[in-house]
């Protein structure tokens, strides 16, 4: 199944490594945002996004804020969001997941271990 | 690691490092000026946090480390259980120095991983120093309202950069390069076509002006697209400025002055190939004025002058030129020792006149440095003739200013661009060659009796100066017709003159350099690029300062004396 996915970073380094990273399986395409207004714009304009990758350190609009207004939206709301966390930011992880996150990886990660929770979340 | 960390990843990584660093600098430079001010703390910490992930991500794990390290330690000064005071802050000031160090060398080619041991354990000193984190910091956080609480850390920064940041895509630089070329082409054949379209109007009126219509509105729009991608190459000069403050601070350290830096004008635009030759240059100039011109601070009250120096850094556009000023209130240049040095060196004849300010200008001259010993700081014995060597390579002017006892001001011309350049277009024999504006000084007839022979050398007379005269049609090897009345360009620079013969003046045009490769630029006389006519001929752009420069001098002038 080909799955549309909705990455949301501020940092242009880890936009290019979920690029790097998915284009090994062929089942993800990707949809890139560099902040978490930039993320709800992309939701209005693209169809059918499958999975959120979710940065919280960001500016304008960070992960949290998003996820709240994510959450509050009956279209999007089923969409299934992994955090992207980050060492010494644990409490907004938990935060998070507490929000409605299904689940979290920690930079540095690996390409399976993204995949791999992909995968578990939006069947393989 | 998993993955292969590619030349591209680094280079995204390590533009973005290069950022966040100087952003922890202006926060140690302003915790160190203004106190722990919160926002401080909040313009620091998110960057900091891009760059712990980033360097996690490509496997930085020392650098990882310490950024994770500090940012515990800025957290804790924010929430007011670490005082950050001159001590801390000499630590912090080392350690972002030993990180920007680390951060450079593992991107470097050789991707050496450099320990960051000592700075590390210089914050975990810090971090002991301060009370008992656990019941601070996290409570107080969970008070607050969940949204606010993530982002305040970069909310500060967030509403300038946010709209334009959302909308902003990343371009390799050579892309833009390659569009500009391609524009260059463009507008080239628009010529033809207009000359096509011209001849066609004679013939055919009606179909000739549609067509010259429809090509006068290619022109319009190729004008455009030019001046859009040369806004696009444009940055503001905020990009070489930045890292100065740091600089003139532990400059100053280093010798016990006491100095501040200064910026104006930071938001002028320049070509990004400007800035990126200019940085060295005004590093020369900043550590020479730190060096030789502002005193000491007990020097300074004896004179009677407020112990703490200042410098001054600007930058303004003037038409399609930006004016740089370095202006320091410190000793100035004595031009009496600057003569006395000269004629030491060899550089200026004992009883050869000169204005005090001219005299000035010798310290651009090779081999000339007024240093009494031979510092660290300025130039490691090199002289200001690098940077000389610097403003050459941009097209640019240099001077400078003194009033012995107040200060310096050194002023700096530079182009907007180095993309495209106003030349002086010339025909030598059946050729056309091009010359850099900003290097002519005149241009003039001449009669063959004002050529005087000296030294098995034709010299000119121009007015009351001799110059040195290069026939450039022999040069190029080319056919001259022999006449009594001739084209001669003046040409400068620094304070030297050479003369051109050339056989007709074209005027004055911009145009889009082409660089070339290697093999032409070896040739006797350098080739600084190459542009396209109109009519397709391309036409060589002669690199003026090669012609002054002792080895193609001397070869040029020995193929000159061959056919004399």
């Amino acid at each position: 199944m080909l799955r549309k996915i909705l990455a949301v970073d501020d940092s242009a380094l880890i936009h290019q490594m979920y690029k790097l990273f998915l284009s090994r399986y062929k089942n993800c395409k990707l949809v890139s945002a560099m902040n978490g207004l930039e993320a709800l714009d992309k939701l209005g304009q693209e169809e059918g996004i499958d999975l959120i990758l979710l940065d919280i350190n960001m500016p304008v609009m960070n992960g949290l804020e998003f996820l709240q207004r994510v959450q509050k939206e009956a279209a999007y709301k089923d969409i299934p969001v992994i955090i992207i966390s980050t060492e010494g930011k644990e409490e907004d992880t938990i935060r998070g997941l507490k929000m409605g996150a299904r689940g979290y990886v920690k930079k540095p990660f690996q390409a399976s271990e993204l995949h791999s929770l992909i995968e578990k979340i939006t069947g393989p | 690691m998993e993955f292969e960390v590619s030349a591209e990843l680094v280079s995204i990584y390590l533009e973005d490092a290069r950022e966040q660093l100087a952003i922890l600098d202006d926060a140690l430079l302003r915790l160190e000026r203004e106190g722990a001010k919160p926002e401080v703390f909040a313009s620091v910490l998110g960057p900091l946090h891009t760059l712990k992930g980033n360097s996690g991500m490509i496997g930085l794990g020392a650098i990882k480390d310490y950024v994770h390290r500090l940012e515990e330690v800025f957290g804790r000064a924010r929430d007011g259980a670490l005082t950050l005071d001159g001590e801390a802050l000499d630590r912090l000031f080392e350690g972002a120095t030993a990180l920007r160090d680390a951060v450079e060398t593992a991107c470097a080619p050789g991707r050496e991983q450099k320990q960051l041991g000592a700075a590390q354990a210089a914050l975990a000193a810090l971090l002991a120093r301060s009370s008992a984190p656990a019941g601070r910091s996290m409570p107080a956080a969970a008070a607050q309202p969940q949204p606010a609480r993530a982002g305040d850390e970069a909310h500060t920064d967030a509403a300038a950069l946010g709209p334009t940041r959302s909308s902003m895509v990343r371009v390799d630089f050579a892309k833009l390069d390659h569009l500009l070329n391609l524009v260059g082409e463009l507008i080239v054949h628009r010529t033809k076509l207009n000359e096509l379209a011209r001849q066609l109007v004679s013939e055919a009126p009606v179909a000739g002006a549609g067509l010259l219509e429809a090509v006068h509105q290619v022109g319009a729009v190729s004008s455009q697209l030019q001046e859009t991608i040369m806004d696009v190459r444009m940055l503001p000069i905020r990009h070489v400025f930045e890292r100065f403050p740091r600089l003139v601070r532990d400059l100053a350290r280093q010798q016990g002055k006491q100095i501040e830096l200064v910026l104006q004008g930071e938001d002028t635009r320049v070509d990004k190939a400007v800035i990126d030759e200019l940085g060295e240059p005004l590093v020369h100039l900043i550590r020479n004025a730190v060096d030789h011109g502002i005193e000491p601070p007990g020097l300074r009250a004896a004179r009677g002058k407020s112990k703490t120096g200042t410098l001054l850094l600007s930058a303004t556009q003037e038409s399609n030129q930006v004016v740089i000023t370095l202006i320091d209130d410190g000793a100035g240049i004595d031009a009496a020792s600057v003569r006395r040095k000269a004629i030491e060196r060899g550089l200026l004849h004992e009883g050869e006149a000169l204005s005090d300010r001219e005299a000035i200008q010798l310290i651009f001259t090779e081999g000339f440095s007024t240093a009494r010993a031979v510092t660290d700081v300025s130039g490691r014995g090199v002289g200001l003739d690098v940077v000389v060597k610097s403003m050459e390579r941009l097209n640019a002017l240099i001077e400078a200013e003194t009033i012995p006892g107040a200060g310096t001001k050194f002023t700096l011309q530079l182009p907007l661009t180095l993309a495209i350049i106003t030349v002086l277009m010339v025909d030598v024999g059946d050729e056309v060659y091009a010359l850099p504006s900003g290097a002519v000084v005149e241009s003039l007839r001449y009669a063959k009796r004002d050529l005087v022979r000296m030294n098995g050398r034709d010299t000119l007379r121009v007015r009351d100066r001799i110059v040195p005269f290069v026939h450039l049609a022999e040069l190029f090897g080319r056919p001259s017709a022999e006449r009594d009345l001739a084209y001669a360009v003046i040409v400068g620079r620094g304070d030297k003159r050479l003369g051109l013969s050339i056989d007709r003046l074209r005027g004055q045009q911009d145009v889009v350099i082409k660089a070339l490769d290697a093999v032409v630029t070896n040739a006797a006389v350098g080739i600084a690029g190459a542009t396209i006519l109109g009519d397709g001929r391309v036409v060589l752009i002669l690199d003026v300062a090669s012609l002054f420069d002792s080895r193609r001098g001397r070869a040029a002038r020995g193929r000159v004396a061959a056919e004399a």
